[in-house]
């Protein structure tokens, strides 16, 4: 039963704050120092535009109007699913994010896959056997993989795979063998903090009350934990799980360019480069919204991990 | 006046016998990874401060008889591909980092932590606003708009710095906000309204003190968290510039030089990971000693 | 395998000690406990908090982990407990024992619905050996749906026999969906789903409210009456004990102080714990009087310790007491045990003989304000503080659209009171949990405002706290329930006392001196002035929170339930200190209470209330001897009675209906044994009947 007002006001601030997102995304090409025209120019050309030059391209993009009316048109695009296109090629913006969104997910499914087949084994084992030398191992291992800078631990995995041992390919995307490599690198990551997620979760509720009533009834102790332990720890896991969302797509991008897999990191970075703002306005847009969208998906879902949530709650 | 600092040593003798006698100390200490992780920061913090100091060799000098040494005695690290002594170049860079580090958990720190009480103690439309201004930067990976807006503001390390702070203070808000919000609603401060207690005061010696435990631990895990940042956004290309002797550039830079010149990609990646982890070591540690849940179960083993 | 316990007894625990390890070194919980329980039998575990008689009752199914057993042996149906494989053990928990735990909002896993949970258990009894982890996850291949189906029918039954309402539709509530009672109920269901030969209950009722705690204790004797079912019942309230136990064990810091027939042991104690446990308790002394109270606090459980562990608190102690070894005497007859060094304890006499206090006679003039009970106070000078009318409402729509919708309902927490208090009386605010009592208490210390109606105070009409003035907020002080979470933690004892001192201006000299002046007046030592509430224990933080409730001379202080967190000694200590502070200072109380054994001793006058309404308002006498209102004969009767033997009369039957859908016309009458065609249709007027003010239509005039 989800409150009806709960769900419109959730909905309410989701899109408030995708408009907010929308003004920043859209104010980030006023960082520039300068003035934009002349250096997106200047960078087009590879020499210095003429002020006639500037002049045509200020026009031609809008450039001239007063800030609000630029946003206005962006926003009016954007709705019709148009978000220009790249300065360097006529190819549309959104061309260019679809094509590189397959090989991101991929990666980002694939990395979540590495993530989860690790930290839940571990962090059940370690909460269960608290204090033990594996406890130990597992809490340092997961320590040291929240410390690791990925774009390190990429390169100790092609010194050891590609390099040293002659196996999987060292850089770009096609075939099951290019995402090894990426998934390994984002997932460990990503590991080492759910690990710790979820041994808290699972210490939490190991001390639950109700653990002990369920070995009351003569259950076996791995029916306890799978059963009655596990699917409460999860509960706040689910929720974190939504926002390391954002954390894998920070990795993405790092991966992306070590291992020169043109997905959405690589499309961003380039763009960067160049000042190709319509581009960098698009995919920062984007996964942005896929990140709002997500949550807001978690939050409502919530309800049927854990019954007692009556979202929107009751003030009793 | 005297008498003002009578009060501020009563005060502090208050103060050292409230950490002596909640056992807090000896029980940070009694963990052997917390120590690790003071080990790792003293260490890291002496370096920052005595690095230029007693580094063998200028960063910056350039040595091409001696290029791509592998680890002697004379450079323990072994020189890069202009002959520059790794090791050298290892410990300014420690001064970047943990200077970097510091300014952006300090800009961090104090805007989310006003914003956070702000909006906790107001409450209503302004608690709303805030609120969402928190969402709008949350909705952002963090690091893809740091990426963007140090892309858009010109490739340095200033920039970085800018980039980072501004994309990292939400936490600390929802962090304090939240931490506000729950002591508002306990018993003691509802005694303390219902004494006449001012608002002023209620906020200073009743909010506060239970807001800076988790703002603590939160900073100290962020040190670590910002390091990895400016070395990733200096990886890619946007933060410090070579030959500035930063560790993600010179990371960086030794990745052509992976099969021949192991160490010189190594050295600055074992160095972050390090510091990375003593920063995340000594969070954990001061977690279980000043959250106040903690705290609790220390008290009374039943 | 060891031997055979010497006689044929279901459980058998010799000399058990359990131990737990801590950063702070080893804690002894339970030292060197020997005590049987025989086929059929009710026997009461009693003993205050921290005794170490939770952790031999989990120790007996074999939950003590963390903590270890270090010595001793248990043997449960000639099974060795201690030394048993966890298969064994599981079979002991699937077949032979089974346990109910305290707190019922706790117990119950959230995420499952209660018939999972009960079905769950009559499968574990059903095939104890071949539980596969998938089967019980119910994964589709290795699962049977019909099976499971079953099991859920037959929970239904289990769920009608522990007294739940409309099983079929209960058996897919989730916990949450469910009262406490209930939920206590599926909690003995799930224990009785294996028809165990022993049922271990820790604390069953502590948590409920008296009504619903003399429903489930008839459910438990009912049941070992009709299936010979041996109970254990941990408590730590001799009244639920003499209600339904054949025999009792004392417990105290670990040890056993005694056991004996129920009726020797209230009637005749021999050790002198036992008795100074019974001579704390309020119902054994005339109203007004002093309590008895026991000195001192319960040794630390390091292990260290020589001979028996009462001896600090003891006033009979001798040398040997101290030091020696204490041996345990069997006073024959099958009058159970004594394990006391003082032979003196070996002769009998009468319950409430000797004994005295350590905390001296009754002095005269330190009885509570009532010198004259049920006159009560001058009824001439105005009313200190006045309601009228007063209602406090809270929409639970969560905004306009469910408002639109039609489906703001209102909870109607306080309704349409009227109450008065008078200078220097007591008057005591009962009901059971969620009635309104603290709510009410809220709405005249200001922390809420009212929804409709008036608060005075001195005949002023007043706002909420932010509205009222220094003098007015000063007029009234305020102790919370909890004092842990009533104190600052970071705030000294003096600090704390010190700040509405502070606030009212005071400097520092002159706070130190009232300080100093306001420990003495509620019996600490000067030099807790500078101790943090952590390290003092709990009755002592709740003197620090009454010394800052009168710190500036308030005429009425607000007690919310200022000692139900309390054993049964610190309460004791704690009431005379209330009544003491009463007769010196000339205040007020409203004392808010679900126990009506403590309210019967301090109260002057008596209001109770039901569902946010008040039900009866009179002179404590009068209400206690001859209740108006039939929900106060019911919450009288329900009261576990001292006398052994002396089961409880008729108790209340169903549950409590939600304040947000309440009864029409009288809000008891469908619990009302009473109940006539006209309370359904109108709300009954209050009435004035003699000294009593009821609202009820068929309350005899």
């Amino acid at each position: 039963m989800i409150s009806y007002d709960y769900l419109a006001s959730r909905l309410a601030t989701s899109l408030a704050v995708t408009f907010g997102v929308s003004v920043v995304t859209y104010g980030l090409i006023f960082l520039t120092p300068g003035d934009p025209a002349e250096i997106i120019l200047s960078q087009q050309l590879n020499r210095q535009p003429s002020a006639a030059e500037i002049e045509a391209f200020r026009a031609e993009h809008g450039l001239n109007d007063p800030v609000p009316v630029q946003y206005l048109h962006w926003l009016t695009d954007v709705f019709r699913g148009d978000l220009g296109s790249s300065y360097y090629s006529d190819t549309s913006v959104s061309t260019l994010i679809v094509e590189a969104v397959p090989l991101t997910l991929e990666l980002a499914l694939a990395a979540m896959l590495v993530a989860l087949a690790i930290s839940v084994p571990a962090g059940v084992v370690s909460a269960v056997h608290r204090g033990s030398p594996i406890d130990y191992a597992s809490q340092l291992g997961a320590l040291l993989g929240v410390s690791m800078p990925n774009f390190w631990l990429a390169y100790l995995l092609i010194l050891l795979f590609p390099l040293k041992l002659g196996v999987l390919p060292v850089a770009g995307a096609g075939s099951f063998g290019h995402l090894v490599l990426p998934a390994i690198t984002l997932g460990t990551g990503m590991a080492a903090v759910v690990t710790r997620l979820i041994r808290s979760s699972m210490l939490e509720v190991l001390d639950e009350a109700y653990v002990d009533t369920a070995r009351a009834k003569g259950l076996r102790e791995r029916i306890v934990v799978y059963k009655h332990a596990l699917r409460n720890a999860l509960v706040p896991v689910v929720t974190i799980l939504g926002l390391q969302l954002g954390t894998l797509l920070n990795g993405a991008v790092v991966v992306e360019i070590i291992f020169q897999r043109p997905g959405l990191g690589s499309l961003l970075v380039d763009a960067v480069f160049e000042r190709n703002y319509p581009v960098v306005q698009g995919v920062t847009l984007v996964t942005a919204i896929v990140f709002v969208a997500t949550n807001l998906l978690v939050d409502l879902t919530y309800r049927y991990l854990d019954p007692r949530v009556q979202l929107g709650g009751e003030t009793a | 006046m005297i008498s003002a600092l009578d009060i501020i040593v009563t005060g502090l003798r208050r103060r050292y016998r409230s950490i002596r006698t909640s056992r807090a100390l000896a029980a940070f200490f009694a963990n052997p990874l917390n120590v690790a992780g003071l080990a790792i920061v003293a260490t890291l913090s002496i370096a920052a401060v005595l690095g230029p100091a007693v580094a063998p060799f200028d960063p910056a000098s350039q040595d091409l008889a001696n290029r791509l040494q592998p680890p002697t005695l004379a450079h323990p690290m072994g020189t890069d591909q202009l002959g520059r002594d790794v090791f050298s170049r290892l410990l300014y860079g420690a001064r970047l980092s943990v200077g970097i580090a510091v300014a952006v958990t300090a800009i961090r720190l104090v805007l989310g932590t006003a914003i956070g009480l702000l909006a906790g103690y107001a409450g209503g439309w302004i608690d709303e606003f805030l609120m969402r201004l928190v969402d709008i930067q949350l909705a952002f990976p963090g690091l893809v708009l740091a990426l963007v807006v140090a892309g858009i503001l010109g490739p340095s390390l200033r920039n970085v710095m800018l980039a980072l702070a501004v994309v990292g203070w939400a936490s600390y808000a929802r962090l304090v906000r939240g931490s506000v919000l729950s002591t508002k609603e306990r018993e003691f401060v509802e005694a303390a309204r219902l004494m006449g207690v001012s608002r002023v005061r209620i906020a200073v010696r009743h909010l506060l003190p239970n807001v800076v435990g988790p703002v603590i631990v939160l900073a100290t895990m962020n040190l670590g968290t910002v390091i990895l940042g400016t070395a990733g956004l200096s990886f890619i290309g946007l933060g410090a510039q070579p030959p500035t002797p930063e560790w993600g550039t010179m990371l960086s830079a030794g990745r052509h030089h992976l099969r021949g010149a192991w160490w010189i990609a190594n050295a600055p990646g074992a160095a972050i990971m390090l510091t990375v982890f003593g920063f995340n070591l000594l969070g954990d540690g001061l977690r279980d000693v000043l959250d106040p849940n903690h705290d609790t179960t220390l008290e009374k083993p039943t | 395998m060891t031997e055979q316990p010497q006689d044929s007894a279901l459980l058998s625990v010799e000399n058990l000690h359990t131990r737990f390890r801590t950063s702070e070194g080893p804690v002894h919980a339970v030292e060197g406990v020997s005590m049987t329980v025989d086929e059929g039998e009710i026997v009461g575990l009693v003993g205050e908090s921290g005794c170490g008689k939770s952790v031999t009752a989990r120790s007996i199914v074999g939950l003590q982990d963390p903590g270890e057993v270090v010595r001793g042996s248990i043997h449960l149906d000639g099974m060795a407990v201690t030394d048993a494989t966890d298969r064994q053990l599981r079979r002991l928990r699937g077949d032979t024992v089974s346990m109910v735990f305290q707190d019922p909002t706790e117990t119950l896993n959230p995420v499952f619905d209660v018939g999972e949970q009960i079905a769950e258990s009559l499968k574990v009894h059903d095939q104890l050996d071949s539980q596969s982890l998938l089967e019980y996850l119910h994964v589709p291949p290795f699962s049977s749906r019909s099976e499971w189906h079953e099991y859920r029918e037959r929970a239904i039954e289990l769920m009608a026999q522990v007294g739940i309402a409309n099983p079929e539709d209960r058996v897919d509530a989730y916990p949450h969906e469910l009262s406490g009672g209930q939920r206590q109920r599926a909690g003995i269901a799930i224990a009785l789903a294996s028809d165990p030969d022993l049922l271990i209950a820790d604390e069953p009722t502590t948590a409920l409210d008296v009504t619903t705690q003399a429903q489930l204790l008839e459910r438990l004797r009912r049941h070992n009456a009709e299936r010979g079912t041996a109970i254990l019942l941990i408590t730590h309230d001799l009244g639920v004990v003499a209600d339904i136990c054949d025999r009792v064990v004392v417990m105290y810091a670990g040890e056993v102080m005694e056991t004996g027939p129920t009726e020797r042991i209230l009637e005749d104690p021999r050790h002198p714990y036992t008795k100074a446990l019974l001579d704390c308790l309020p119902q054994r002394v005339d109203r007004g009087d002093r309590l008895a109270t026991i000195e001192g606090s319960v040794p630390e459980p390091t292990g260290d310790r020589t001979g028996c562990p009462f001896a600090p608190r003891c006033d009979q102690a001798t040398a040997a007491c101290r030091d020696g070894e204490i041996s345990t005497v069997d006073l024959g007859d099958g009058r159970g045990t004594v394990t006391c060094g003082e032979s003196s304890t070996l002769e009998a006499h009468a319950a409430r003989s000797g004994m005295a206090a350590s905390d001296g006679a009754p002095e005269p003039g330190s009885a509570t304000s009532g010198s004259a009970p049920g006159g009560g106070p001058d009824r001439s000078t105005p009313p200190l503080v006045e309601l009228e009318g007063v209602s406090r409402r809270y929409s639970l729509a969560n905004g306009p659209i469910e408002r639109l919708l039609g489906t703001d309902d209102t909870l109607r927490a306080v309704d349409d009171v009227d109450l008065e208090i008078r200078a220097g009386e007591t008057l005591a605010l009962v009901g059971e949990s969620g009635c309104g009592k603290s709510t009410l208490a809220s709405l005249l210390t200001g922390l809420e405002a009212p929804t409709t109606g008036t608060v005075r105070i001195d005949g002023t009409p007043v706002g909420t706290a932010a509205d009222r003035d220094a003098d007015t907020l000063a007029d009234i002080g305020v102790v919370f329930q909890d004092p842990r979470s009533s104190l600052n933690p970071r705030l000294t004892v003096e600090q704390a006392i010190g700040e509405p001192l502070r606030s009212s201006g005071w400097d520092r000299s002159r706070r130190r001196d009232r300080v100093r002046e306001l420990l003495e007046r509620v019996g600490l030592a000067d030099r807790h002035a500078t101790s943090y509430p952590h390290e003092l224990s709990g009755g002592q933080v709740q003197r620090v929170a009454i010394a800052r409730a009168i710190a500036l001379e308030p005429s009425l202080v607000v007690l919310d339930e200022p000692v139900s967190a309390l054993d049964a000694s610190v309460q004791s200590r704690l009431l005379n200190v209330l009544a003491d502070l009463q007769a010196d200072l000339d205040l007020a109380y409203l004392f808010i209470s679900h126990d009506l054994t403590v309210v019967e001793h301090i109260a002057d006058r008596v209001a109770v209330m039901y569902l946010g309404e008040l039900m009866e308002v009179g002179p404590a006498d009068r209400v206690f001897d001859c209740p108006t209102h039939p929900y106060t004969r019911a919450l009288l009767e329900a009261i576990p009675s001292l006398d052994p033997g002396g089961s409880t009369g008729t108790s209340l039957e169903g549950d409590r209906p939600s304040p947000v859908d309440p009864p029409s016309g009288c809000v008891f009458r469908n619990r009302c044994p009473m109940a006539e065609p006209k309370c359904a249709e109108t709300d009954p007027d209050q009435r004035q009947l003699g000294p009593v003010r009821a609202k009820c239509h068929i309350a005899p005039d």
